[in-house]
């Protein structure tokens, strides 16, 4: 594996150090750590064979993810699974109100995350967690810039429903436990 | 994670305002600090042998042929 000097470094040399992001996306599709593995596993397969159709210089992570989440949906519709209606769960009274210590739990977060759709947690995974612009979103699922914007929306209104989140007027004055927690976990309101 | 796409200026620029935007609700951005989190704790886990054994064997195969 040695490289001759000034040439092109080969893009498949750069694979493993996308590992644990290829990883992080899949954990955050299948919410299963075995199936994630599989699914990155079979990533690295077509990637492998495919690299003659990867555009040197272009953003290898943001090709190996469309990769990945292709693979995944593709076997998904195979399957024929239900997907549940976006907006059609009920909400009210999964969560409890945070310990005494008034922070919002990210098990709490995380539940909740999981009731997402695979579709809703991509997005939101996408440009919320992993840095990519709702553009490059696009491009990687397939879909308009809209789309996403809008599905990135849905996914954080149910996200919101579900842990009791209020936006809005109100929100500072009448601001109950799990609003104030998740806004003081995350740095926003001022101590 | 922008640079090299091909949509160019044009599509950072509304990226970014997309993101000064977004940054106006708390919500969200409570919401994106406990996405990030999840992520973060996914992307922490030790990657498991069987993929760098893959790619060892997928590297012989490509040296074999």
């Amino acid at each position: 594996m040695t490289r001759t000097e000034g040439a092109a470094p080969d893009p498949r040399e750069e694979l493993p150090t996308h590992l644990p992001a290829l990883r992080a996306f899949a954990i955050s599709l299948t919410r299963d750590a075995t199936q994630a593995d599989d699914l990155v596993q079979d990533t690295i397969v077509k990637a492998w064979s495919n690299f003659d159709k990867f555009t040197p210089g272009s953003n290898l992570r943001a090709w190996l993810f469309t990769i990945l989440r292709n693979t995944f949906f593709s076997a998904k519709r195979k399957t024929r699974r239900e997907v549940p209606d976006p907006d059609g769960i009920h909400t009210a009274g999964l969560y409890e109100k945070p310990a005494h210590d008034g922070r919002l739990a990210l098990a709490d977060f995380r539940t909740a995350f999981d009731k997402l759709t695979p579709e809703q947690r991509e997005v939101l995974i996408l440009v919320g967690a992993s840095g990519f612009s709702y553009e490059e979103a696009a491009e990687m699922t397939g879909v308009a810039v809209g789309t996403v914007k809008s599905r990135a929306n849905r996914a954080r209104q149910k996200l919101s429903d579900l842990l009791g989140l209020k936006d809005g007027e109100g929100m500072f004055s009448g601001v109950d436990g799990v609003t104030s927690a998740v806004l003081s976990r995350s740095g926003i309101q001022a101590a | 994670m922008v640079g090299q796409t091909n949509k160019g200026v044009c599509g950072m620029l509304e990226s970014e305002s997309d993101r000064d935007k977004r940054a106006q609700s708390p919500i969200e951005a409570a919401i994106n600090e406990n996405l990030r989190k999840v992520y973060e704790e996914a992307l922490e886990e030790t990657v498991p042998d069987r993929f760098r054994l893959l790619l060892d064997e997928l590297r012989k195969k490509e040296t074999g042929k």
